[in-house]
């Protein structure tokens, strides 16, 4: 087995681990309560103002596990963010090697890795186990055939399992909810992009990172210029698979038309969803 | 063709099975079935040292091999700083800790801690 499979068989364990944990405590409603959690396995949880230090903390003292909740960060305790927050504490106390880690104290006592902490493996597990156990597979695509394609879909679905944008967009763009490609902006510069299975297949698989490329009255133009914003709550408009995807040459037979969505995630930046107007490749 | 020959002190047939659970008696290699063997066997048994592998001296390879952590695990980042008196953390999107926040979450656990206990 190569290592990459190792790793995707680690990645669907945590994934079955975080579901199970989810149907476990997740009975009459859809959607899953990380607090209710972390009270039925006797974790102390605190929300307060802890400036700049972290968005949330799993500490292990005395034999006791107790999660911190930093408010200046996440604004309010029943936000998307925060409910993602601590599901993210959840996985490393429910995933058994980041548990007995911590359990061991041979964790830093201090949580200085901020720098590289996005490619960090474990804060990707911790992060896997979180978007399956708020938005468990079964349930999630059940719920995302019955919504509008596109951004409207994903407020939907952020409003049915009280996630944030950002995460509902990825497990829609994983689960192939729609034929998306999601790219992510930072205040200053492009992120991260994800597509969609069959994005991928139809050989969509490069995009435009450049932000001075994007037009003006552009959706995604129009959201990092912070425009007053329609009612439906994102941007729209139309664009060319040549505009977006580099490979794609004007003219040509895959230079298909794309709807282009965009939404302000306040200081977070930008997220940019395109499909193709046609609704499939 | 000539039929091959036949060793002279070769054991006739069925003198084979008969030496062979002899030597096996002797050399306490078959279970012991009369009193007299069983005896022989313990006396023999008394008188041999028999080490025990060092990888089996303790019982974590034998017993609990599925408790042990993964190959597979992840350690955690190194960070610079201590590890000391029993803690440990993990911050999505950690940052520095000042002093004064670092007693605050101090304060914070202490009063959750107290309230769990039913202690307000």
């Amino acid at each position: 087995m190569t290592s990459e499979q190792e790793r995707q068989r680690r990645l669907d364990d945590i994934a079955d681990l975080a579901e199970g944990v989810s149907d476990e405590y997740t009975k009459a409603s859809q959607r899953t309560e990380p607090e209710a959690i972390i009270a039925a396995k006797k974790i102390t949880l605190s929300f307060g103002d802890y400036a700049d230090a972290f968005d949330g903390l799993l500490e292990h003292k005395n034999g006791a596990f107790h999660i911190y909740g930093n408010l200046h960060r996440l604004k309010s305790r029943e936000s998307g963010r925060a409910r993602f927050t601590l599901a993210h504490e959840l996985g490393h106390f429910f995933i058994d090697d980041h548990r007995r880690e911590l359990q061991s104290g041979r964790t830093p006592s201090h949580p200085s890795f901020s720098d590289y902490q996005s490619k960090n493996p474990v804060e990707q597990e911790a992060d896997h186990f979180a978007s399956h156990l708020l938005m468990p597979l079964v349930r999630f695509a059940k719920a995302g055939k019955r919504v509008a394609i596109g951004l409207e879909g994903v407020l939907a679905l952020r409003d049915t399992f009280g996630t944030s944008i950002t995460s509902t967009a990825i497990r829609c763009t994983k689960l192939e909810v729609g034929p998306y490609t999601l790219i992510k902006w930072s205040p200053d510069d492009f992120e991260w992009k994800w597509f969609s299975p069959s994005t991928f297949a139809a050989g969509y698989r490069a995009v435009m990172k450049t932000k001075a490329n994007i037009p003006r009255d552009s959706a995604t133009g129009k959201a990092m210029a912070g425009d007053t914003l329609p009612e439906k709550g994102f941007f729209q408009s139309g664009t060319s698979a040549s505009a977006w995807f580099p490979g794609i040459w004007a003219g040509t037979q895959r230079d298909v038309l794309f709807i282009e969505q965009a939404i302000l995630l306040g200081e977070f930046g930008v997220l940019t969803l395109l499909f193709p107007e046609q609704r499939k490749f | 063709m000539t039929k091959p020959s036949h060793p002279a002190n070769a054991p006739k047939s069925g003198d084979t099975e008969r030496l062979v659970e002899e030597y096996l008696r002797r050399s306490v290699q078959s279970i012991p079935q009369t009193p007299e063997e069983v005896a022989a066997a313990e006396a023999w048994i008394a008188n041999q040292s028999i080490e025990v592998p060092k990888r089996l001296l303790a019982a974590d390879p034998c017993v609990v091999p599925a408790l042990r952590p993964s190959a597979r695990a992840i350690p955690f980042p190194q960070a610079v700083s201590d590890v000391g008196q029993g803690l440990a953390r993990a911050a999505r999107d950690g940052k520095t800790i000042t002093p004064d926040v670092e007693e605050r979450m101090k304060r914070d656990r202490e009063q959750k801690e107290r309230e769990a206990k039913g202690d307000k």
